[in-house]
């Protein structure tokens, strides 16, 4: 077939079209976020102190701070990931603000306890629920960015699904640290990275065999 | 490429063919190291602007379109390339050419499609080859085939999808 004729084909398909890549991602972006949070809010719930810890514990609300310091560069990113001439790079530095933060808080709280209860802190026994908790809510707004992603033309399609994973995992963790009832940073530093890192892991994989195109 | 997002199909036509005249050198180019037949170079090209087409959302229309095209068309060269099990280094400008390139033949026949849809089952087939070989419009075959205009444009649609997915498994 000649490329005139070729053409032609494309032509006539001129009025099929999808709409704007970025409004599809936060499409899905949202109906990723709702369908969790119902969930949680039927199966898991919030914790039930939840409003006067909101007002009395800065350790409390620092885990939102940090979980939506990751999340709202997530986004970013995967608006970047998801064009074939997206820049991803531009928006990594962002990445980086909460951890450090998170680090600091780490140093700063166990520097002020006394240092036997530092590993008894880290190792406290809900550390298994927590990050099973943040995989579980990360299954349906990952479902629904990974879709929203295949309708892109990721560059790279394992850090797109990579990112889809962090992302994912951000709104997770949101999610389940108003239930979860350890505030520490020592505890939040080590496993809510674990969860995160688990649904990214999974992501990439997942991206680099799917978000082909 | 404004209006032809817009539904346009005689500006698109236009941009597609432009964008053909473009691709070609910058094809040509990519390929120079691995002499391949301008057969196979048209290929390609389609190749490329199938990808193009059926991606076109994703192209942000506040920045310019050439850094666009050229990534798509990079992405699907190295594919190319690798396919071919060689690792080539793909050019990145040229593409600034796009207004100033002519004079080229657009009548070079290509393989990989016609091999591909060939494979279509009847209908589609049937449409395709209404719309390639007769120049028909998607109106014409709805009346030549008895079918709603609808459907024969969501046929070919679905014909174009799967021409993108042999040309990814064979990647």
């Amino acid at each position: 077939m000649n490329t005139d004729n070729f053409i032609s084909m494309l032509a006539v398909d001129a009025s099929d079209r999808e709409r704007p890549i970025e409004r599809t991602l936060l499409l899905m972006l949202v109906f990723g976020v709702l369908a969790s949070a119902v969930f949680f809010a039927w199966q898991i719930g919030t914790r039930p102190d939840v409003m006067t810890v909101a007002m009395q514990s800065w350790e409390f609300v620092f885990k939102f701070v940090v979980t939506l310091g990751v999340a709202i560069p997530a986004y970013l990113l995967a608006r970047q990931a998801m064009r074939p001439d997206g820049n991803v790079t531009s928006v990594v530095p962002l990445l980086f603000v909460a951890p450090v933060m998170l680090a600091i808080a780490m140093g700063y709280t166990a520097m002020n306890m006394p240092s036997e209860t530092v590993v008894s802190t880290v190792m406290a026994p809900n550390w298994s629920k927590c990050v099973s908790l943040i995989a579980v809510l990360a299954v349906a707004p990952f479902a629904a960015l990974f879709y929203a992603m295949r309708q892109g033309a990721p560059a790279n399609p394992a850090l797109a699904g990579a990112i889809c994973g962090l992302l994912s995992a951000a709104i997770a963790a949101t999610l389940y640290a108003s239930h979860c009832d350890m505030d520490s940073p020592l505890f939040v530093g080590v496993w809510y990275p674990v969860g995160i890192a688990a649904v990214t892991a999974i992501g990439a994989v997942a991206g680099s065999r799917l978000l082909r195109w | 490429m404004r209006s032809a997002i817009g539904g346009d199909e005689v500006a698109y036509r236009r941009f597609l063919s432009d964008l053909s005249r473009a691709l070609r050198p910058i094809v040509r180019r990519g390929f120079a190291g691995v002499s391949a037949a301008p057969s196979e170079v048209e290929d390609v090209v389609q190749e490329v602007m199938l990808a193009i087409h059926l991606k076109r959302h994703t192209w942000d229309q506040s920045k310019p379109i050439g850094p666009w095209i050229m990534a798509i068309a990079r992405n699907k060269m190295i594919d190319d390339l690798r396919r071919r099990g060689r690792r080539g280094e793909v050019p990145i400008d040229g593409m600034m050419d796009f207004l100033e390139a002519g004079g080229q033949d657009d009548a070079i026949q290509a393989h990989d499609v016609t091999r591909i849809l060939s494979r279509l089952s009847g209908k589609n087939r049937e449409i395709v080859q209404a719309i390639t070989l007769s120049g028909f419009s998607a109106r014409e075959v709805a009346d030549k085939l008895g079918m709603s205009e609808v459907a024969v444009r969501v046929s070919l649609h679905r014909s174009l999808k799967a021409l993108a997915d042999v040309y990814r498994e064979t990647n």
